[in-house]
C-alpha cells in the first residue's frame, strides 16, 4: 500500500486514526503494531512472515546479548549483524551476484550457474538498517533494549517509516516507544506536514516522473533539449519523491506522538558535495557515519590515503545499498570521488568562487550523478550522454505542465536562500502558533489534499522510486 | 494570540471527517453523483480467494477497484481535469489538444497536418500503390456495373491552422510525405470520382453562414456535413450516377441545444465548469423528401456519420448501408443496431449488390480505409 493511493488515504488512514485515538494511551502501541503489520502484509503477504520472524529473532538475540558476558556479547552481536546483513544480502544482492558470476563464467566459455531469481521484499533496506541500529545501540550501551517484543516489533514495523524511511535510530525513538503523548497540536500539525509531503510527491514528483519515463522509453526520438530537460526533471523528481515521502512519514509519526528525525535540508542549495551529503537522506548519511565510517577510523586516521579509502568504501557501500546494479556502484563511486576531491582542494576552490557559482556547480555535479542513478543499463546511459552533448534540437513539444512544474520545483528547492526563506520553511514545517495561522494552514492542507486525491485518482501514473529499496 | 486547545480539537475533527466523507458517501450515497462522460473500462470488484490474497493480486485489484468506486470519485476526476485545464491548458485524455481561443483538436489531426506522425519506410511508394489499386478497383467495379466515389473528409487542423498551439509546429516543417497533399495530387490526376472536402471546406471557410467546423468537436459540424452531403448528391447527379440533385432543406434551426458529436471533445473534458458550445445550426429536410432507390454502400470512418445519419443521406437513400471501418455494418432502416455479417458470403453478397460504393475517410484514416476497401474488392472478385 503506498501513501499516495486512494485506498490508503480514504480507507486505511481514517480507520487507523479512529482506532488509534480511541484506544487508551497505554494500549496504543498494540493498535499501531496491528495496523503496521496489516499495512505491510497488505503489500507483501509472503514476506510479512519473514519480517515478523526476523524481527522476533533479532529481539531475542539482543535481549540475550544485553545480559551476556563480554565474549558472548560479541558473538551475539555478530549473530544479529549476520542475520540482518544476511537477509539483505540474500534478497537484495544474490541475483546481482549470480548474474555477474555467470557473465564471468560465460566470458571464459564455461557453463553457468542455475538460479531462480529471488524477489525483493519491500522496504528491506530500511528495516534491516533500523534493526542493526537497535542491536548496535544496545551493544554500545547507548540505550537499554526494549522489554516487550511488541514494542520492538512496533519500532521495526511502524508503518509511517517502514517502507522508505527516514531511518529512525533506536536511541532517538526508544523512550517514545515506551511513553508518548499525541496532543491535538501534534495531530493537526502532523497532518499538515503529511499533506505537504503528499503534494510534493503527487503534484511535482509524479508529474516530472511521467515525463522522464516517457522520454526514456522513446529515447530514439530524444533530442538534446529533451535530454537536458529529462536530467533536470529527474533531479527534481527524485528529490520531491523522496523528501515528500519523508515529510509524510514525519507528519504521520507526529500525529501518533513520535518525533522522527528530519531527512532532508534543502540539498539543492549545497555548496559542495560534502555539504550535499549533510542535507540529503540525512538519516542514511548519519547511519553510515556512525556505523561504518567511524568504525573504519573516520577522519581520525594517520594518512590521507586511509581517509580517502574510508570515504570511497562508505560511498561504494552506500551506492550498493541503493540498488543491486553496477550503475548504483558507479554512482556511489562518483560521489565518493567528489568527497575525496573536496578534502583535497575542491571545498577551498568552491569557497573562493563564492555562494552562487559554488551552488550552481554543485547542483550540476549532483544532477549528472542522478543520470547515473537513473539508468540501470550503462550503455543506455552512454547513449543518453551522446544525445545530451550533441546539442541537436529537433523538436520542442513537451507536456504543457512540464515547464511550470520544473520552475516550481526549482523555486521550492532553493527558496531558503532568499531573505525570510528559512522563516517560510519553518511555516511549512509547523512553526506557527496562533489560531489564525493554524486555521489557515489546515484549510490550505485540506485544499491541497483534495487536489492530491484528484491527481491520484485522475492519473494512473503513481510509482514511488525508493520502493525498491 | 496563543492557540487554544479547542481550535485544534475542532480542526482535527474536521480533518477526520474530511477523510471519512468519501467512504461515508460510498456507503450511504448521501449526495447524488453525476456520471462522467465518455466510456471507461470499469474494473470488477475482485473476489476474495486465499491464493489471491497470498500472491497479492487481490490487494492490487481491490486498490484499483477502490480507486474507481470511492464516494465522490467523479467530482475528484472533474477537479483533476479542471486544475490541469485551467492552470496548464491540458485536456483530459492524451488525444485531445486545447488550441488557441479554446478551439479543441484531436491530436492525430495536428500530427498529420504537420506530417509529424510516424511513417513507415517507403510511404510514398505505398501511397502510389494505393492510388493505382483504387484505379484498378474502379475498373473492376465498373465491369460489374458498380460506381465508385472516393471522398477525402476535411481535417480540422487544415481548417483552423491558426488555432493550433505554436509548440506543435515542428522546427523543420517537411511536407514531402504529407498524407493529404500526396493523395490529393495523385487522385486529382487520375480519372476517378474523387471529392476533396478538405480543399472544398477551406474555400468556404469565411463564406459559410454557419460554422462548418465546430469549436469543440473532432469532425465537421453536423451543418457542415449536411452541406457536404448536398455536394455529394450534386456531384453524383452531374456524373449521371444518381437522380437526386441535392438535399431540399425546409428550415435551419440555430440553437444552443447542441447535438452530438458537435461537442464531443468538450464532453470528454469532464470539467467542473462545463464549457458551453456556441449555438449551432441544424438543417431539417422538407417533408416527403424525394428519395433514391439506389443501393449505396459506404466504407468509411466516423466522418460519414454526420453525412448519413439524421436528415441527410440516410433519409434520401433508404437502401444504403454504412460499413464502419469495414468492421461492422449499419443499414439505413435500423441504423442504431450495429450488425456483423454472418459469414464471408453474406459480406460478398452485400458488397456485390451495391450500385454505388463510397469510400470516405479523413486524412488520419485514409490509408487504412483504402486498404480495407481494396481488400474487399479483391476478396469479392
Amino acid at each position: 500500500m503506498v501513501f499516495s493511493s486512494a485506498i490508503f488515504l480514504l480507507a486505511f488512514l481514517p480507520v487507523f486514526f479512529v482506532l488509534y485515538f480511541l484506544t487508551p494511551n497505554k494500549y496504543r502501541n498494540y493498535t499501531a503494531l496491528f495496523s503496521s503489520l496489516f499495512f505491510y502484509f497488505w503489500g507483501e503477504p509472503r514476506f510479512g512472515i519473514l519480517l515478523v520472524a526476523s524481527t522476533l529473532t533479532n529481539f531475542f538475540i539482543v535481549q540475550r546479548m544485553h545480559s551476556a558476558e563480554a565474549k558472548q556479547k560479541k558473538v551475539l552481536l555478530w549473530a544479529s549483524v549476520i542475520l540482518n546483513i544476511g537477509l539483505l544480502a540474500y534478497f537484495k544482492y544474490c541475483n546481482f551476484f549470480i548474474e555477474n558470476v555467470n557473465a564471468f563464467l560465460q566470458g571464459f566459455g564455461l557453463g553457468t550457474l542455475d538460479w531462480v531469481n529471488v524477489v525483493l521484499p519491500i522496504g528491506i533496506s530500511f528495516f534491516t538498517f533500523q534493526s542493526l541500529t537497535y542491536t548496535i545501540d544496545v551493544y554500545r550501551g547507548v540505550h537499554d533494549p526494549l522489554e516487550k517484543w511488541s514494542d520492538h516489533m512496533l519500532y521495526i514495523t511502524l508503518f509511517p517509516q517502514l517502507i522508505a524511511g527516514p531511518i529512525v535510530r533506536f536511541n532517538t525513538i526508544a523512550d517514545q516507544l515506551i511513553e508518548r503523548t499525541s496532543s491535538y497540536h501534534d495531530r493537526v500539525k502532523g497532518f499538515n506536514r503529511f499533506v505537504i509531503g503528499l503534494s510534493k510527491k503527487v503534484l511535482i514528483a509524479n508529474t516530472l516522473g511521467e515525463f522522464v519515463d516517457a522520454e526514456v522509453m522513446a529515447m530514439d526520438k530524444m533530442d538534446s533539449l529533451s535530454a537536458w530537460l529529462v536530467l533536470a526533471a529527474y533531479t527534481f523528481q527524485i528529490y520531491f519523491d523522496f523528501s515528500g515521502y519523508s515529510d509524510m512519514a514525519i507528519g504521520l509519526g507526529r500525529m501518533m506522538g513520535f518525533k522522527f528525525p528530519e531527512n532532508f535540508n534543502n540539498p539543492y542549495v549545497a555548496r559542495s558535495i560534502s555539504d550535499f551529503w549533510r542535507r540529503w537522506h540525512i538519516t542514511l548519511s548519519e547511519w553510515m557515519r556512525d556505523y561504518l565510517y567511524i568504525p573504519l577510523g573516520g577522519n581520525r586516521v594517520q594518512s590521507n590515503g586511509r581517509l580517502y579509502f574510508n570515504l570511497i568504501t562508505v560511498f561504494l557501500i552506500s551506492g550498493l545499498w541503493h540498488g543491486a546494479s553496477w550503475n548504483f556502484v558507479l554512482w556511489g563511486a562518483y560521489h565518493g570521488l567528489f568527497l575525496i576531491l573536496d578534502r583535497a582542494f575542491l571545498i577551498q576552490a568552491m569557497n573562493r568562487l563564492g555562494g552562487i557559482p559554488s551552488r550552481i556547480i554543485t547542483f550540476f555535479i549532483v544532477s549528472i550523478g542522478w543520470s547515473i542513478f537513473r539508468f540501470d543499463d550503462l550503455s543506455q546511459l552512454g547513449d543518453f550522454y551522446d544525445i545530451m552533448f550533441s546539442f541537436e534540437i529537433t523538436d520542442y513539444r513537451f507536456p504543457l505542465d512540464l515547464i511550470p512544474v520544473l520552475i516550481a520545483a526549482r523555486l521550492l528547492s532553493i527558496f531558503t536562500l532568499v531573505p525570510k526563506g528559512d522563516d517560510l520553511q519553518g511555516v511549512f514545517y509547523g512553526n506557527y502558533n496562533t489560531d489564525k495561522k493554524v486555521i489557515m494552514a489546515t484549510i490550505a492542507a485540506l485544499l491541497f489534499l483534495a487536489i492530491d486525491i484528484a491527481y491520484i485518482t485522475g492519473s494512473s501514473f503513481n510509482p514511488f522510486i525508493y520502493f525498491r529499496f | 494570540m496563543r492557540i487554544k486547545g479547542n481550535i485544534e480539537r475542532i480542526l482535527f475533527g474536521i480533518i477526520l471527517l474530511v477523510l471519512l466523507i468519501p467512504v461515508i458517501q460510498s456507503l450511504l450515497g448521501i449526495v447524488k453523483e453525476v456520471p462522467l462522460n465518455g466510456k471507461v473500462h470499469r474494473i470488477e470488484e475482485p473476489s476474495l480467494k486465499y491464493e489471491n490474497i497470498w500472491n497479492g493480486t487481490y490487494q492490487d485489484s481491490l486498490s484499483q477497484y477502490f480507486n474507481e468506486n470511492f464516494g465522490l470519485r467523479n467530482e475528484f476526476i472533474r477537479l483533476y481535469n479542471q486544475v490541469r485545464f485551467t492552470a496548464f491548458g491540458i485536456m483530459a485524455g492524451s488525444e485531445s489538444v486545447k488550441g488557441k481561443d479554446n478551439y479543441f483538436f484531436q491530436r492525430d489531426y495536428i500530427d498529420y497536418y504537420y506530417s509529424t506522425e510516424e511513417k513507415s519506410e517507403g510511404y510514398l511508394d505505398s501511397v502510389n500503390r494505393r492510388v493505382n489499386e483504387l484505379v484498378g478497383a474502379e475498373m473492376v467495379l465498373a465491369k460489374n456495373g458498380q460506381s465508385l466515389l472516393i471522398i477525402m473528409a476535411p481535417s480540422k487542423a487544415w481548417f483552423f491552422p491558426e488555432k493550433i498551439p505554436v509548440m506543435w509546429k515542428p522546427i523543420k516543417l517537411d511536407r514531402s510525405l504529407n498524407t493529404y497533399l500526396n493523395y490529393q495530387k495523385l487522385l486529382k490526376d487520375k480519372d476517378i470520382n474523387f471529392i476533396d472536402f478538405n480543399d472544398h471546406f477551406l474555400s468556404k471557410k469565411d463564406k459559410s453562414e454557419y460554422p462548418i467546423f465546430p469549436q469543440f468537436g473532432i469532425h465537421w459540424s453536423i451543418y457542415g456535413a449536411h452541406l457536404a452531403a448536398d455536394s455529394v448528391l450534386s456531384f453524383l447527379n452531374k456524373k449521371g450516377i444518381d437522380s437526386l440533385q441535392g438535399l431540399a432543406v425546409e428550415r435551419t434551426d440555430v440553437t444552443l441545444d447542441i447535438q452530438y458529436p458537435d461537442h464531443d471533445l468538450s464532453l470528454t473534458t469532464n470539467l467542473i465548469d462545463y464549457m458551453q458550445e456556441p449555438a449551432k445550426a441544424y438543417n431539417y429536410l422538407v417533408k416527403n423528401h424525394p428519395t433514391s432507390s439506389m443501393k449505396v454502400l459506404t466504407i468509411g470512418d466516423s466522418f460519414y456519420w454526420q453525412m448519413w445519419r439524421d436528415e441527410a443521406l440516410r433519409t434520401v437513400w433508404p437502401k444504403s448501408e454504412f460499413w464502419f471501418y469495414n468492421n461492422r455494418y449499419f443499414n439505413a432502416e435500423h441504423w442504431k443496431d450495429k450488425k456483423l455479417w454472418h459469414n464471408r458470403n453474406e459480406k460478398r453478397e452485400r458488397f456485390n449488390d451495391a450500385e454505388l460504393i463510397i469510400v470516405i475517410a479523413s486524412e488520419t484514416n485514409f490509408d487504412e480505409i483504402i486498404d480495407a476497401f481494396v481488400s474487399e474488392v479483391k476478396l469479392n472478385n
